[in-house]
């Protein structure tokens, strides 16, 4: 496979990106990152500062975020650093932990919820847009055994889910999902048999008006709100932030795809395709989604904003947030307990403000890129 | 028109119950206990007392909880496993609790479970009778959840065979031996059951001797027993000030913003006051207010502003000195709050307007000779009215999210602050009544701007 030249540049960033958001081991830590150690080659854990034999690769900066230098503390300034000849380039805070490893860190925990949320959102939003907008103003023909069936396989399943997590025994799940599968295979078949034979205990609906109708009570939530009144009762950390934020913002997606669907269907060359009998998963996959792929690359940013900004805002008010969690929020939470030590508060307010920027600009430039294709 | 608003009120009605319903059943079930905020935590005191004070505890846990609605199912309709007690667990303390659950999922027996736990009781916090030492230490472990439900006969058999038991502790563990022996096996199949007393029909139509929401009963707070509506009522005033004076600083100064910005669009600074701009609306709301407290309103800056609280009004001072006392504390809260919404508006304004420049109508309309300003004003603003709606409808939420933050900053008594005490306390009825609240105002806001927008734009058809 041959790659262009051009996105070179961009594949390197992105997987750079990536690396800072689920590995920042990689890019800042104490202990070396591989060692060539008497049982062979190995990775040292977290804290270990003491691995014995020869040290392959290291991290570009070494010091821990969670580590407190003991001589760097009570306060230490970028400028007291400096001429004491340390190593903590942007200060350190009362018990001497590292300020830029701390904001390495919070940006990774930052980029690691954008990701996470924006990718969940969209793989939510993505069937029930692509059938929404495919439906459009039809109605699709249903069955009420089928769905009869369809709901009780499913509570079947949720059901043996409770019990096996009750009683910690899995084996009583074994059937259920066997018989989920078989359903699953048999299910078309089944579906048109029943139209059929007994057509009188079909009835019709529209998945369109049914999805936006789902989402439009949905939307109007405020998310900060919701999130406070989950996390009065429930620990987070960012990764189950992202997993929430995920799921409260899939309409936002599935908005904005169901219209571009909309838009793509009544195109030429997805009638001829419909005209062909092209099944629905190719039509997915070969025609709608592709041609979708633009709009999408350029909502990912928005959403992406969306999440850090509440990850950063909830860690900032740090309920029920985690203790061990180093963020960008918290950073700047904690600095403002001190004003006296003017770079805690400084330098992660810079870091947020300056990823919100770049992030928000990558939208802004991939959204009027998509305007001009269109 | 009324046909889409009843449906959309249904709609948002109903996701809204669903809501209290998911949020009520949060509360049974995560860790931490809003009933052990009130009765207290047991471990501390019955460190050494006897069996009299736990059992004193656990009436007043039971009172609290149920003040909580905690000893009724959740629903109208159940579905638990058949060994599984629905509400039982729910008038135990924590620790208490999981262990019973834990204990139930093990036996499938109900009745067992409830005579272990009993003996347990007695065992672990009666130091008076002469006590095995291997059932004192199984029953204080299996209290705090140290203990699995399954190790639990092995236990009970050492004891048996290797100490010297009474008669009754011994007939105790040989009766729950053999009944352990014959658990029943039909556990894995649910049992439907229907509630006519449940926590969630308490709280929405009132039953059982208390009124439900939809008298107007929203309960009573945690910490200090107060109805819910009269808190609200007490801290709504101080968040409407806010919202109020950050909207009108927004919507007005940010459309002209957009609209100056629009018309020198070619001036080569402009550029840079986009940047500007831009990069004041991409800070997030709590930045900017941290850096304003700081720097405006701390010895460290400028004292210039108040930096918490809000003013009250003095009567023995004069009028003109209360008026700069309200306004030394609203002014750093409300800009921190406008600055992003306003900059975004006049970002939109500007797109807007520069994207009808270049419309065909436009020129059309500038080429005959009509002059600029009457273009704008009779051509161009009916035109971005729609959009212009829609988004003042879309601040609202906005408003409520960045007030929670900038009442959390600058100490202000408002309804942020109080969802912010209520979740630290686990206010659960506060609470919902907060979320109802906001999702109330959120909705009302979207329908009226979708609403004008449908009485301003004949083309636009609400269904």
């Amino acid at each position: 496979m041959r790659i262009n030249r051009k996105y070179i540049l961009r594949i390197v960033l992105l997987l750079l990106l990536l690396l800072w958001a689920f590995f920042p081991r990689v890019l800042c830590s104490e202990p070396a990152l591989l060692v060539w150690g008497p049982q062979g080659l190995y990775i040292p854990a977290q804290g270990d500062t003491q691995s014995t034999g020869r040290v392959l690769l290291r991290a570009p900066l070494r010091i821990d975020p969670h580590a407190m230098d003991r001589n760097y503390s009570g306060y230490v300034s970028p400028g007291a650093n400096l001429s004491r000849g340390g190593r903590h380039y942007l200060g350190t805070d009362e018990l001497g932990r590292d300020t830029l490893a701390g904001i390495i860190y919070g940006i990774s925990s930052s980029l690691r919820t954008g990701i996470l949320a924006s990718l969940l959102a969209l793989a939510l939003a993505l069937l029930p847009a692509l059938s929404a907008g495919y439906y459009a103003s039809e109605r699709k023909q249903a069955h009420f055994l089928t769905a009869l069936a369809d709901i009780s396989i499913v509570l079947l399943l949720l059901w043996t889910g409770y019990i096996s997590l009750l009683g910690k025994t899995y084996t009583a799940l074994l059937l259920p999902v066997l018989l989920c599968a078989g359903w699953l295979l048999l299910r078309g078949r089944m579906r048109r048999f029943c139209l059929k034979r007994l057509p009188f205990l079909s009835f019709s609906y529209s998945p369109d008006a049914l999805l936006l109708r789902l989402t439009d009570g949905y939307e109007l939530l405020p998310k900060i709100v919701l999130l406070l009144v989950v996390f009065a009762f429930v620990a987070w950390d960012t990764s189950f932030l992202a997993i929430l934020l995920g799921i409260a913002g899939w309409p936002f997606f599935f908005r904005y795809l169901r219209a571009d669907t909309m838009r793509l269907r009544a195109l030429p060359f997805v009638r001829a395709a419909l005209l062909q009998n092209v099944p629905g998963y190719v039509l997915a996959l070969r025609y709608f989604l592709p041609s979708l792929l633009p709009l999408i690359f350029s909502l990912l940013p928005f959403m992406f904003i969306t999440a850090v900004l509440t990850e950063a805002s909830l860690s900032f008010i740090g309920l029920g947030l985690d203790p061990g969690a180093v963020t960008l929020g918290r950073m700047i939470a904690d600095g403002r307990s001190f004003p006296q030590a003017w770079w805690l508060l400084l330098f992660p307010a810079l870091a947020l403000t300056a990823l919100m920027a770049l992030l928000y600009l990558l939208g802004a430039r991939l959204s009027a890129r998509f305007a001009e294709e269109k | 028109m009324w046909k889409y608003l009843a449906g959309r009120t249904l709609g948002f009605l109903i996701t809204l119950l669903l809501l209290s319903l998911l949020l009520m059943g949060l509360v049974r079930v995560a860790p931490g206990d809003p009933v052990q905020e009130r009765a207290g935590t047991p471990e501390r005191s019955f460190a050494d007392a006897d069996r009299q004070a736990y059992r004193n505890y656990l009436e007043n846990y039971r009172r609290e909880s149920a003040a909580w609605f905690l000893d009724v199912p959740l629903f109208y309709v159940s579905l638990q496993p058949s060994f599984y007690p629905d509400t039982l667990p729910q008038v135990f303390p924590l620790s208490h609790r999981r262990a019973l659950a834990a204990l139930c999922a093990e036996t499938k027996n109900i009745q067992l479970s409830l005579y272990i736990s009993e003996h347990f009781m007695e065992w672990a916090f009666c130091p008076d009778t002469a006590v095995s030492y291997t059932l004192r230490k199984t029953a204080l472990s299996w209290l705090s959840g140290g203990t699995e439900a399954g190790a639990l006969p092995a236990l009970f058999r050492t004891a048996l065979q290797q100490e010297r038991l009474n008669s009754a502790d011994a007939g105790t563990c040989r009766y729950i031996l053999a009944e352990w022996e014959r658990r029943p096996d039909a556990g894995l199949w649910p049992r439907v059951r229907w509630n006519g007393q449940n926590a969630f029909g308490r709280w929405l139509h009132g039953s059982g001797g208390r009124e439900g929401i939809v008298r107007g009963y929203w309960g009573y707070t945690a910490l200090e027993n107060r109805p819910v509506g009269s808190v609200i009522a007490e801290h709504a005033w101080s968040t409407f000030v806010l919202a109020f004076w950050a909207l009108l600083l927004a919507v007005p100064g940010g459309t002209l913003l957009g609209c100056w910005m629009a018309l020198h669009h070619k001036r080569r600074w402009m550029r840079l006051l986009r940047g500007i701009s831009l990069l004041m609306y991409v800070t997030p709301v709590f930045v900017t207010a941290s850096f304003l407290l700081l720097y405006l309103a701390t010895p460290e800056g400028v004292a210039l502003f108040a930096p918490y609280g809000e003013a009250e009004w003095d009567t023995s001072q004069h009028f003109f000195s209360n008026l700069w006392e309200g306004f030394r504390h609203l002014v750093l809260p409300v800009i921190s709050l406008a600055l992003g919404l306003g900059l975004f508006f006049a970002a939109q304004v500007r797109d807007w307007l520069l994207a009808r420049f270049q419309k065909e109508y436009v020129r059309a309309a500038l080429s005959r000779g009509i002059p600029f300003r009457q273009v704008l004003r009779k051509h161009i603003f009916p035109d971005i009215r729609v959009p212009f709606i829609s988004m003042i409808g879309q601040a609202v939420p906005e408003i409520a999210s960045g007030s929670v933050l900038i009442e959390y900053i600058f100490a202000r008594r408002g309804l942020g602050q109080l969802l912010l005490e209520a979740s630290v306390h686990r206010d659960l009825y506060l609470l919902l009544a907060l979320v109802w609240l906001s999702g109330i105002l959120t909705f009302a806001g979207n329908t009226l701007a979708d609403v004008i927008t449908a009485k301003t734009d004949k083309r636009i058809v609400l269904r």
